[in-house]
């Protein structure tokens, strides 16, 4: 499989606008009920970043992500709801008890191993909880907050 | 049996718990297989696939214009990113190897992959697109394919198939747990049961023990307006059986007597082994007005004829007791002890072996109890009033310039008034006090002789009765350490035992016998003619002297045959170089005939009554004093 990621992240560096996101686009748009917040990549990254190594039943190995911690972000937004429904570009969603996010610094990743995670590869935003530092975690339930292709948080 | 039976307990144990970890272990493993995957998989394989339907439609849109740039790229990205996770997550490893799934999601990544430059600069009539959709196109039914098997194909059922077999691996583990689950319920019930039974009853016989039996009569007299009967049946004597035929014979005279009380039992009576040779029978209900009465007298008849064919030599002697509530006991306790009572009775009476409790007997019975706690307070103190010895004076025909003098106890109860010796005795060796009494009358003789000028004392030969329980080992011992200090000298005691008690152990008579002579203690045998007399053992134990029983000696002289007797005795006991007492001399006539027939010596109220100490001594002198000048004047 190291061979499909390296021929993957060659090709992500030839340049292609289609894989990583740009700088100034939208990728995270935080709703509740009729207002709207809307983060860019540059945004997200100026916010104080975390960083969780872990592995997931998706990748082989262990990778490090970095990107805000749910927490982090929440309190930017001067939030504190129970619950946050969090859709992806492939209209999946997944309901995330803000307690667990906060209890175990789930961040929203933008980084994989410092390079950007690009729509390819469960970018531009993949929520990641620490599974590795944590296996209690490492069951369906959890699995499914892990939202892949993260686009839009709807806050409860 | 107890090894074997722990370590059949210790392997139905770890049975149990292997079997228990086993299953726990197989489940865990087999739910985890089945429901950590199953899920993800068929979730990634139908999310891949709409994800590929979706970017062909997208496809299809953008050609005809209906789509831009931006959404054929997600849609693209999407396809892309969900194949990259179905080739390399874990979660999908099992499902990538099913039906060949993994070659047909890289065929259509690669074709992605080939198209990757059109898609990222796309024209709506690129025939590389129309290139791309035909390609796609020709990949997806196999896709619908897998989907399909993955869901209705023989593979599909595998997962199901494991959980079943994990499922019935477990009924087989839940099966064997019942199983030995029962084998040691079985076993805890039945050593519980075997428990219960011996503690409760008697392993011989089988029937209830003591335990059960006073349960059952504190059950049956808790019943308002009860009538109970209670019957002791005792064999005394029975441990010469056991003795002479062994143990074995004793068990099954025992057993055949239960049998028999069991063969003659019915619903209103009760039946219990309440000790090595005791049974009780305990009769309730209609039994316990009228029948008891019958029926008891016909079990001590069949049990009378049992005992006469099973115990030839007539050694064992049945004896019954019984007591009835509420007429005469108010209480279990009382019931039982009154019993007790008349079986006691019933043994003591030579004729009468069957006794019905009555009030005389609990009489007897408590004013033994008051004596015997009397008696140990004056035993401890040996210089009372009340407790004191009598001195009578035996004549020595062939010497007489020596005395003889028999030590008799007297007890002159304040409330009673005088206790009869044998009484005496017989409840100090009753209540454990005989060895108390030895050393009393000991002390009591030598308080009263230390007065005794020694030039009497040294011309008296003292006799001093023995109960039996100080013949023992010890005798010389003891007697040895009650005489140190003087006056007396060993060789001025005569201890004088019946013949029951020398013939308890004629071995260990002997013993004492030799002792006593090496320290020139002489030994009479008392009351010869009211008991077995036989002369058999005259000849095994050496005694120095024997005492005619006055009952031989009273009217000796007016009866024909009585002095035929005393004759044979008497000149059986000199060849035998004993010598020859004779007890309750009264009257002249009969000094006379015991005279004639050859007596050496002569105890009686011809010559005196007992006497107080000072009495004796006076006696004593006036007496030597008169044999000495006799002895004197005689040659003159």
């Amino acid at each position: 499989m190291n061979t499909w990621r390296n021929r993957f992240v060659a090709l992500a560096l030839l340049g292609s606008t289609a894989h990583a996101a740009a700088a100034d686009d939208v990728i995270l748009t935080v709703t509740r009920g009729t207002t709207q917040h809307h983060f860019t990549l540059q945004q997200l990254a100026a916010l104080p970043q975390a960083s969780i190594t872990t592995a997931t039943p998706w990748t082989q190995g262990k990778h490090r992500y970095r990107g805000v911690a749910i927490g982090t972000l929440l309190q930017r937004l001067n939030m504190s709801p129970p619950a946050l429904k969090v859709h992806a570009l492939n209209d999946f969603w997944a309901r995330v008890p803000t307690a667990v996010a906060l209890q175990y610094r789930a961040i929203l990743a933008t980084h994989v191993d410092d390079q950007p995670m690009s729509r390819r590869n469960k970018g531009p935003l993949w929520i990641i909880l620490p599974l590795s530092e944590h296996p209690e975690l490492n069951q369906e339930k959890y699995h499914n907050y892990m939202v892949w292709q993260a686009r839009t948080i709807e806050v409860e | 049996m107890g090894k074997v039976r722990f370590l059949l307990f210790a392997a139905v144990m770890c049975t149990f718990l292997a079997v228990t970890a086993w299953s726990t272990w197989n489940y865990e493993r087999t739910f985890r297989t089945v429901t950590t995957n199953t899920q993800t998989s068929a979730w990634a394989l139908a999310q891949l696939e709409i994800d590929v339907y979706r970017l062909q439609e997208t496809l299809t849109l953008y050609q005809v214009g209906r789509a831009d740039n931006k959404q054929l790229s997600l849609s693209y990205d999407i396809a892309w990113n969900r194949m990259d996770v179905f080739l390399t997550g874990e979660a999908t490893r099992e499902i990538r190897q099913r039906f060949a799934a993994e070659t047909l999601v890289r065929r259509i990544l690669g074709v992605l992959q080939r198209h990757e430059r059109t898609v990222s600069s796309p024209t709506p009539g690129d025939p590389t697109l129309a290139q791309m959709s035909q390609e796609l196109d020709e990949l997806t039914p196999r896709l619908r394919d897998i989907m399909v098997q993955n869901f209705t194909g023989p593979n599909a059922l595998q997962e199901t198939r494991l959980l079943d077999e994990a499922r019935m691996r477990n009924f087989a583990a839940i099966g064997i747990l019942l199983l030995f689950s029962l084998i040691m319920l079985a076993l805890l019930f039945r050593e519980s049961k075997k428990q219960h039974f011996l503690a409760w009853n008697d392993v011989l016989t089988q029937l209830p023990n003591r335990a059960a039996f006073m349960n059952r009569l504190a059950q049956l007299t808790a019943i308002p307006d009860a009538q109970v009967v209670l019957c002791l049946v005792d064999l005394s004597r029975f441990k010469e059986v056991n003795d002479s035929l062994g143990h074995a014979a004793g068990d099954q005279l025992l057993a055949q007597i239960a049998g028999l009380l069991l063969q003659h039992r019915n619903e209103e009576v009760y039946l219990a082994r309440i000790g090595s040779d005791e049974f009780a029978l305990v009769m309730f209900g209609n039994m316990s007005g009228y029948s008891w009465f019958a029926y008891s007298r016909k079990i001590y008849n069949q049990l009378e004829r049992l005992l006469h064919s099973e115990d030839p030599a007539h050694r064992v002697k049945l004896n019954m007791g019984i007591s009835q509530y509420p007429q005469h006991a108010r209480s279990v306790e009382e019931m039982v002890l009154f019993a007790d009572l008349a079986l006691l009775s019933a043994k003591q009476d030579k004729q009468l072996h069957y006794q019905v409790f009555n009030r005389f007997m609990l009489d007897q019975y408590q004013r033994k109890r008051l004596l015997a706690g009397h008696l140990q307070q004056l035993l401890a103190e040996p210089h009372n009033t009340e407790l004191y010895l009598c001195y009578q004076p035996i004549i020595n025909i062939s010497q007489p310039q020596q005395l003889g003098v028999e030590l008799l106890i007297r007890w002159n109860h304040p409330k009673l008034n005088f206790i009869n010796p044998p009484d005496i005795v017989q409840i100090a060796e009753e209540n454990g006090l005989g060895e108390k009494l030895g050393e009393w009358l000991f002390r009591r003789m030598r308080h009263d002789i230390a007065r005794f000028p020694a030039d009497t004392l040294c011309h008296v030969h003292f006799s001093i009765n023995l109960s039996s329980s100080i013949f023992n080992q010890n005798l010389v011992n003891r007697v040895s350490d009650w005489l140190e200090g003087g006056p007396l000298p060993a060789s001025q005691l005569i201890l004088e035992l019946t013949e029951n008690i020398a013939l308890e152990d004629v071995q260990l008579s002997r013993k004492i016998f030799t002792q006593l002579k090496e320290k020139q203690i002489r030994i009479a045998l008392d009351d010869f003619g009211t008991g077995w007399s036989s002369f058999s053992y005259l000849k095994d134990l050496s005694f120095d002297k024997l005492k005619i029983d006055k009952s031989f000696i009273r009217h000796l002289d007016r009866d024909k045959r009585l002095p035929l007797f005393v004759q044979a005795i008497t000149d059986l006991s000199h060849q035998l170089g004993i010598s020859v007492v004779a007890e309750g001399v009264e009257t002249e006539s009969e000094l006379r005939k015991i005279l004639e027939i050859g007596a050496n010596e002569i105890q009686g109220y011809y010559y005196s009554r007992p006497l107080g100490a000072d009495a004796f001594l006076d006696y004593a002198r006036h007496y030597l004093a008169a044999s000495a000048h006799e002895t004197r004047t005689d040659p003159a």
